[in-house]
């Protein structure tokens, strides 16, 4: 692989007793499009405020595009587009006077700011709201000026953190195929998510954090190979009892098994013909069953799998 | 110079709340001075009397003369009632009746009893006109015990008074020049108050919220040339208001603005300017958001600064307690040292004394950005 466009290594952020970055570390390469997962409170908005020098850390380093970062490295920082969870615009300027505000930061050229606020504008697909104020603009159309002004200076490095947030899925979509078309005029991103089906949608490498740690790296593929779940098959049953549950344990591969509305959820870790396996099992002992599944695990599994099914915001 | 720009079309969004407010006290202004050039000249005041002249002698009409001359003597129809009326909607000021033996009373120096009035009790007009006989009498008895007759005496009487004195009010203060002016640069320390923190907390705010902050910190926007930014964009607009103001001033009290008095207050005015941006500064570290929110704030501030002070009540008619608590406000020491250079209060002008009370002012906006940097840093800090 060639030089990473960044590279974290052994980060240590500390908030007190509290640590939320421990010994982080992490590279991305040019082209990639890195989903940077963790449940809430894993570290990841920390990770990425360390990555732009928005927050000192006490250990470790950071380097972007094989520059050390700090707060005054202006040269990098211009090759760096932003998004932010939160939409931060300025409500008393239009649209294009937004784009155009957020553009001037890095381009001082007035032809050339123009040309890049055009593009941008039409990349949105904002073209019929240019001179609408913020206030003016539904929640997804925000979203979409929020992503216009990060990326209209054509950086280099996009950092997408939670940019779908409450979206309708239309804009959602729109918002995805405009990070895919990023990526392809040869932007690398960084795309932080709470939806799995978008990570695994668009990310073609993804960290899974938890308690400031990176727990799992890999491509889609290779995280899912990395769970025990290998398989699902929920089957609708006329007649449940335990005796069959029991059995339907002991078949090979089976790690879980229960009830759930009538239905029967059934795991399994590798092997092949499972489906067959459990369908002879209830054809054996005579048990009706009505539609059958068979899932295949998603980000979704593996995530909940890696990183646990306890709430934490508690 | 994307940061100052921006600035300034925020501030433009808000010029209308800017020429309201400019509007509003340049009216007052030019009120004030059509008022104040209406009182210039002193003149003597003519009252409306009504005259019954009962005694009809040489004497009597001598004196009805002389109330004629120095008055205006109306004719009431309708008797008793009609003339009460007339007294109490103050359409008449007195009604005099002289009774009959006027003339021999005077030449016999029997000056009492010579005379029915009646006006609206307690008023200054029936004071005044009561004062004006009774010296008219004494006068014309004078006359008589130097053996004049009582016609001729209350004649020679009339001619006496008739000497008038010219009058020029020089140290009335509505009539003083020097004295409008004074409430002017006094006025200008609550419209400074309110103007910026009305329109210009709402603009810091919005730089300082946590999330457009983080954008600008991220970009490619060194992080001096922002603060240099809004720092010049804040002073080209306090700058530009105070002259705005100071202009408004030439136009209603013209070359006074230009003499030595109107040039202190002026600087007076422009040191309490810097300390209304302070004010506005510290106030936008808190990140208040909403131009209501401000407004309420602008207003409460500048209106209870005001009142506290001594902008629009007198500092001679503040309570000492009041005062005190006063002294901890810089608009405060503005009202001070524009007394004292207006002679509004007990205090002489020294330069001394009015560059102490500039300092004092100073010190106030030293301190003010002093506790908004403190309190930058600690929202910065708990940020993290």
């Amino acid at each position: 692989m060639s030089t990473p466009v960044v590279k974290i290594e052994n980060l240590v952020k500390r908030y007190k007793e509290l640590i939320a970055l421990d010994h982080f570390s992490l590279e991305i390469y040019e082209g990639e499009v890195f989903g940077l997962l963790g449940p809430n409170g894993s570290g990841k908005t920390t990770a990425i405020n360390c990555l732009l020098s928005l927050l000192s850390f006490d250990k470790g380093s950071v380097e972007i595009f094989g520059e050390e970062m700090s707060p005054d490295n202006y040269k990098v920082k211009s090759k760096i587009g932003v998004i932010m969870q939160n939409v931060a615009v300025i409500n008393e300027l239009t649209v294009y006077e937004n784009i155009d505000y957020f553009c001037g930061l890095y381009i001082k050229d007035k032809a050339e700011r123009k040309k890049c606020v055009e593009e941008a504008v039409e990349f949105v697909g904002l073209e019929d709201f240019v001179k609408f104020y913020p206030k003016k603009l539904s929640g997804g159309l925000l979203r979409r000026l929020n992503i216009a002004c990060g990326i209209a200076h054509k950086p280099k490095l996009i950092i997408f953190d939670e940019p779908t947030v409450a979206v309708d899925p239309q804009s959602r979509n729109k918002i995805l195929e405009g990070i895919q078309e990023l990526n392809r005029h040869g932007a690398t991103i960084i795309y932080t998510s709470h939806y799995m089906e978008e990570v695994e949608q668009i990310c073609t490498r993804i960290a899974i954090m938890d308690k400031g740690r990176q727990i799992a790296l890999g491509t889609t593929e290779e995280l899912k190979k990395q769970i025990k779940n290998t398989e699902k098959i929920t089957v609708e049953l006329m007649e449940q009892s335990a005796e069959l549950l029991e059995e339907i344990r002991a078949l090979p591969h089976v790690y879980e098994a229960e009830y759930i509305e009538g239905r029967a959820e059934v795991k399994f870790s590798g092997g092949k013909h499972n489906l067959i396996r459990l369908l002879t099992l209830l054809q054996q002992k005579d048990i009706r069953f009505g539609r059958v599944y068979s899932e295949l695990p998603t980000l979704n599994d593996v995530f909940l799998e890696i990183t646990g099914k306890q709430l934490r915001d508690s | 110079m994307q940061v100052y720009k921006v600035f300034m079309k925020m501030a433009r969004k808000r010029l209308v709340t800017i020429l309201m407010y400019f509007g509003i006290f340049a009216l007052i202004c030019f009120i004030m001075t059509a008022n104040a050039q209406q009182d210039k000249d002193y003149s003597d005041k003519k009252l409306k009397i009504s005259v019954a002249d009962m005694d009809n002698t040489e004497a009597s009409r001598s004196l009805r003369d002389y109330i004629s001359e120095n008055h205006e003597i109306v004719t009431i129809d309708g008797g008793d009632g009609a003339l009460q009326d007339a007294i109490y909607y103050r359409t008449l000021n007195c009604s005099l009746t002289i009774k009959a033996g006027f003339g021999e009373a005077v030449a016999a120096g029997e000056g009492d009893g010579l005379f029915e009035m009646v006006s609206a009790s307690g008023t200054y007009e029936s004071q005044l006109f009561e004062g004006q006989l009774t010296q008219f009498v004494k006068t014309a008895e004078m006359y008589s015990a130097s053996g004049m007759g009582s016609g001729e005496a209350c004649r020679a009487a009339a001619e006496a008074q008739e000497q008038h004195v010219d009058v020029t009010v020089e140290n009335f203060s509505a009539g003083n020049p020097g004295s409008r002016l004074s409430y002017f640069t006094q006025y200008l320390a609550y419209i400074f108050l309110v103007i910026m923190i009305v329109c210009f907390t709402p603009i810091l705010s919005a730089f300082n919220t946590l999330d457009l902050r983080r954008r600008i910190d991220c970009s490619a926007l060194p992080l001096a040339s922002k603060n240099m930014q809004l720092f010049c964009a804040t002073g080209t607009l306090t700058a530009a208001i105070w002259l705005v103001f100071q202009i408004l001033g030439v136009a209603c009290y013209g070359g006074e603005m230009f003499s030595k008095t109107g040039l202190l207050a002026m600087l007076n005015s422009f040191i309490f300017m810097v300390v209304a941006v302070g004010i506005t500064v510290l106030i936008a570290q808190f990140g208040i958001a909403g131009d209501d929110v401000c407004s309420m704030i602008g207003n409460t501030v500048s209106l209870g600064m005001a009142f506290l002070c001594g902008v629009f009540v007198p500092q001679d008619l503040l309570g000492d307690g009041v005062l005190k608590a006063a002294s901890f406000l810089p608009a405060y020491w503005l009202v001070r040292a524009n007394n004292m250079l207006f002679g509004l209060s007990d205090e002489g002008y020294s330069l001394g004394k009015y560059l102490s009370y500039l300092g004092i002012e100073a010190l106030f906006a030293v301190v003010l950005f002093a506790a908004a940097a403190v309190v930058a840093k600690v929202k910065r800090q708990s940020a993290e």
